[in-house]
């Protein structure tokens, strides 16, 4: 391109910036403006937004995200690997495992149709009430396994689809080059299927960090129940926009990678050539 | 449809889109359920229920028009996996066999390399060094230049070339009317599913018994490929 075209080209550029830059601070400075001025305001600053309550219910938050994050960060690991068992065994074609399949089946159509909610307060309250021996009394445990057994049923699914998606003629040609049905899943179609399914996974890792807070149900003091409890004590709001706001912190950059790895992914693949 | 195919010979098919030459090769490595007939490995009947299909698919190597190399493995890689997980043979055994392949058909460059950084005509022949590796007795190659540009083609067809030099027995379903007369020796019409005609390519191409034949041979001259 010769200078003067170039040079064009980045004014033009440049002015779209300044113009982009502009338009969105006066936006914000506007709608800003337009809600601090409001004559509810007032009233709504001091039951959602206040800094002193925010101050106090801070120590208990924290408290509470710790075990938010026990939570999720332990169930997730054990629902991949739940969920990775079912999608394999609902693949497996020899005939000895009909029942293995079966069940696969029957566990994730009954595990869906039933609400997270509902697993939650089955579990964490129908089972300790059984006083069995042996089994622990923790609401935490049983709220745990409630997501646990639920989650695993939804990403079975995610790894199912992962499973179909890779061409079949990735597994002629394993096949072809002698490899059992079992060597072909491992080397050839597992690790691709796992690859292509990253963001759907991410989507239910998200989704999971949220529902952690159906376990508060139970009365287990995560995050939500600390900012509940502070609410009806204080009768103030600020405990719970807080909370929301820890659970945006933690959720949004999440998305903003699995977006990334998303793009990057179509990227690739319309760039390969004779492998689909 | 039958055919006969011997030691060192190559074979090639030719016929219309669907008349069977892809279902046949696929037939002969057990990738397509046979109703009736059998494949006859040597004089062993391997298409017997039953019989272990994985052990047959090592003495038959079979390249596809689409290559299917494995995306998500290095050239090397896909080529030393099934040497090394279905022949046992060792990491560095499998890398040297792998390596010397390559340097024979020129990619030792691209070992380290990705599939989708290759070009077509360096993933086919990614690919048939990886069917090769296996030591096959017989290669198939199943319309191995169709999905290439022109210019690419040629590459592909110095390979099967040095392989039939090098006295491998191949059965190659082409659209390259020119390549199978110079290299086949012998040549099979395939028409709605039978072998219509099968003779030395000089024969068929220049006097072919078949009208199938002469109408299929007519038809690809006047489109110039030939």
């Amino acid at each position: 391109m010769d200078p003067a075209r170039q040079a064009a080209v980045a004014h033009r550029r440049r002015r779209d910036l300044t113009i982009a830059s502009i338009s969105t601070v006066v936006f914000f400075i506007v709608v800003t403006l337009a809600i601090v001025r409001s004559p509810g305001w007032p009233a709504v600053q001091e039951s959602f937004f206040s800094s002193v309550d925010a101050a106090r219910v801070w120590p208990a938050l924290v408290k509470g995200f710790r075990i938010t994050l026990l939570l999720f960060l332990t169930a997730e690991p054990v629902i991949l690997v739940i969920a990775m068992l079912l999608a394999v065994l609902r693949g497996l074609k020899a005939p000895i495992f009909a029942p293995l399949r079966i069940v696969a089946i029957l566990y994730t159509d009954l595990i869906r149709g039933i609400p997270t909610i509902l697993l939650v307060i089955l579990f964490g309250f129908g089972i300790p009430a059984l006083n069995l021996q042996g089994l622990t009394d923790s609401e935490l445990f049983w709220g745990w396994a409630a997501l646990v057994v639920s989650y695993s049923a939804y990403v079975a699914e995610v790894f199912r689809a992962g499973l179909e998606s890779v061409h079949p003629s990735q597994v002629a040609a394993a096949r072809a080059l002698g490899l059992s049905h079992a060597q072909s899943l491992r080397y050839v179609v597992l690790p691709q299927a796992v690859r292509r399914v990253i963001p759907p996974l991410l989507n239910d890792f998200i989704s999971l960090q949220k529902d952690t807070a159906l376990v508060s149900l139970l009365g287990v003091v995560e995050l939500l129940n600390a900012a509940s409890i502070d609410q009806q004590l204080f009768f103030n709001n600020t405990s719970l926009v807080f909370a929301a706001a820890f659970f945006i912190a933690l959720t949004v950059p999440l998305a903003r990678y699995t977006d990334w790895i998303s793009a990057r992914q179509r990227a690739r693949q319309q760039g390969v050539g004779g492998t689909l | 449809m039958s055919l006969d195919v011997d030691d060192h010979e190559v074979v090639a098919l030719i016929g219309p889109s669907g008349c069977g030459k892809s279902t046949m090769l696929r037939c002969i490595d057990m990738l397509e359920p046979i109703d009736s007939g059998a494949v006859l490995l040597d004089g062993v009947d391997v298409s017997w229920p039953g019989f272990d299909t994985n052990q047959v698919r090592r003495s038959i190597g079979i390249v596809f028009q689409s290559f299917n190399l494995f995306p998500h493995m290095s050239v090397l890689q896909n080529i030393t996996l099934s040497p090394r997980k279905v022949l046992g043979r060792s990491k560095s055994d499998a890398e040297q066999q792998a390596m010397d392949l390559l340097d024979r058909f020129d990619l030792a460059g691209k070992a380290a390399d990705y599939p989708d950084s290759l070009s077509g005509g360096q993933q086919q022949r990614a690919a048939i060094v990886r069917a090769l590796a296996m030591d096959p007795s017989i290669m198939l190659f199943d319309e191995i230049t169709s999905a290439l540009d022109p210019e690419l083609v040629g590459e592909v067809l110095d390979v099967i070339r040095e392989l039939k030099d090098a006295g491998l027995t191949m059965v190659m379903a082409t659209h390259e009317m020119g390549f199978a007369r110079e290299i086949a020796t012998r040549v099979a019409f395939l028409a709605e599913g039978q072998v219509a005609e099968i003779a030395p390519p000089e024969q068929l191409f220049t006097q072919p018994q078949q009208p199938r034949t002469q109408q299929f041979l007519t038809r690809v001259t006047e489109a110039r490929r030939l």
